[in-house]
């Protein structure tokens, strides 16, 4: 990723924020990120917004050790050092991409449960760029 | 019907530094934390916050899109302007036709904060309302502050239907008061000008008059309550004050975070009475009392109702267990005290 204007950025603040996504009027898929198209069916996207539970599984994992991160997460790494991004399935269907928190990178195998936390993602403009992260489950399926 | 509790949840960071560790660098430690919770780097007093509002919601099993009101209070709001209130409520999916208040600088207005959603309510502006006390206050590594300072958050959900904890009554004090802790406009660093028994004896007076004001409201005395919440105050002078006011330390010690947490700020109040409600039996009374330098203090008249076990599921003392030691390096680097804003 690079530079993502304020206006491009809060257009999609529901989504980072609180994974609201689009549910398709014609297949009844999830689509996240919102596109033009339905991720499953193709379609045109015509949809009603669902607040997905912020659980999942991991699909896949990496590392970005240093040097490899990009430019908006320059201060983190010199600060904290590698850091874990994973793929997470969430249970809806999606899959998106999000860094892991709260956790090690030893810690991270395919498969792992995880639960969406509320976090800073990185600084740009002066302004706080907040979004989701995910971290290993914490709390029960009944609990939540 | 009166507005009062509906639920509550807490949040404290998994991250923790040791006593030990102050003393490895500094020489010196403060007296009475034994250890502090840390906000890791991509926290703040608004990320903490909404993981507390999230348990509360989660606790009181209301949805967010319920919610008519959103007070956040904090000393250490990421946006001195910009509201901060406006974050929480859309990492919550909140409406957008509900009101939000930021509330901020002193370490009392976690109560403030309560007492205005309450009015809220009983007003008939709206039905729910949800308050978010969350701190992670920092200071001057070189002064005798920084090493108290931990970082929580705490969350209410306010209604008047299955009212689970009953807000009996509620007493103010103000009194002006110099250099017991401030920060400055424009100053990232809380500080305090250390002038001993002066700043003691503000304190006794503006919080036993407190306490002392809402239990003659009520015609009550000591013995009529079974657990003193004093946020916001360190162990020693609450033990202090609690005994001049007839509270044995027995009563106090329940809402008593700071030792394993820290100095959470304006947090403090609302964590330490979530965790007394998360033990206490109907029917029991409890006073929740906080401090603010400068001065102010509100002390608040509870009592647990039927349901006042239902009030919190995700338990302070499970945050508590769950938690990861960290180096005094590790500290000033994430909390961007070495280097970074």
């Amino acid at each position: 990723m690079a530079y993502v204007s304020i206006p491009t950025y809060s257009r999609s603040i529901p989504q980072r924020y609180a994974l609201i996504a689009a549910k398709c009027k014609s297949c009844g898929a999830i689509s996240l990120p919102l596109g033009a198209n339905c991720l499953k069916c193709g379609k045109i996207l015509e949809y009603e917004s669902q607040k997905l539970s912020g659980r999942g599984k991991i699909y896949c994992f990496t590392t970005i050790s240093r040097g490899g991160s990009p430019p908006e997460f320059l201060a983190q790494q010199n600060l904290v050092g590698s850091y874990p991004v994973a793929v997470v399935e969430l249970d809806e269907g999606p899959r998106i991409v999000a860094q892991m928190t709260d956790c090690r990178a030893e810690d991270l195998k395919i498969g792992l449960e995880v639960e969406s936390t509320f976090r800073r993602i990185y600084d740009d403009d002066g302004m706080i760029r907040y979004g989701v992260k995910f971290r290993p489950v914490r709390t029960s399926r009944e609990d939540s | 019907m009166l507005a009062g509790i509906v639920g509550c949840g807490v949040y404290i960071p998994r991250l923790r530094i040791k006593r030990e560790e102050y003393q490895r660098v500094w020489g010196y430690s403060s007296r009475w934390v034994e250890e502090k919770s840390v906000a890791d780097f991509d926290e703040d007093a608004i990320t903490m916050g909404v993981e507390a509002a999230s348990n509360a919601l989660r606790n009181a099993k209301v949805d967010s899109s319920d919610i008519d009101a959103l007070y956040f209070t904090s000393t250490s709001p990421p946006y001195a302007e910009k509201q901060n209130a406006s974050t929480i409520a859309t990492a919550l999916g909140c409406r957008s036709d509900i009101a939000t208040v930021d509330i901020t600088s002193s370490t009392k207005s976690g109560t403030s904060a309560l007492l205005s959603c309450l009015d809220f309510v009983n007003s008939g502006r709206g039905k729910l309302g949800l308050v978010v006390a969350s701190d992670c206050p920092r200071s001057d590594p070189m002064g005798t502050l920084e090493h108290q300072l931990g970082a929580a958050a705490a969350a209410m959900i306010v209604g008047t239907e299955q009212v689970r904890v009953l807000v009996e009554e509620s007493y103010s004090i103000v009194s002006e008061s110099l250099g017991e802790r401030f920060r400055r406009d424009g100053e990232g660093y809380v500080t305090t000008i250390d002038l001993g028994s002066y700043h003691e004896t503000v304190l006794r007076e503006v919080i036993t008059s407190c306490v002392r004001g809402v239990m003659q409201k009520l015609h009550r005395f000591s013995e009529d309550y079974d657990s003193l919440v004093l946020g916001g105050i360190d162990p020693g002078k609450a033990s202090e004050v609690s005994k001049k006011l007839g509270f044995e330390d027995g009563k106090i010690s329940l809402g008593m975070v700071s030792t394993k947490v820290g100095d959470a700020g304006a947090a403090s109040s609302l964590l330490a009475l979530s965790k007394v409600l998360e033990s206490a039996s109907v029917g029991q009374h409890v006073i929740c009392c906080s401090y603010g330098a400068g001065a102010g203090a509100d002390a608040i008249s509870l009592a647990a109702g039927a349901e006042v076990r239902q009030v919190a599921g995700a338990r302070y003392e499970d945050y508590l267990a769950k938690k990861e030691y960290i180096d005094y390096t590790t500290y000033i680097k994430i909390r961007r005290i070495l280097a970074g804003r």
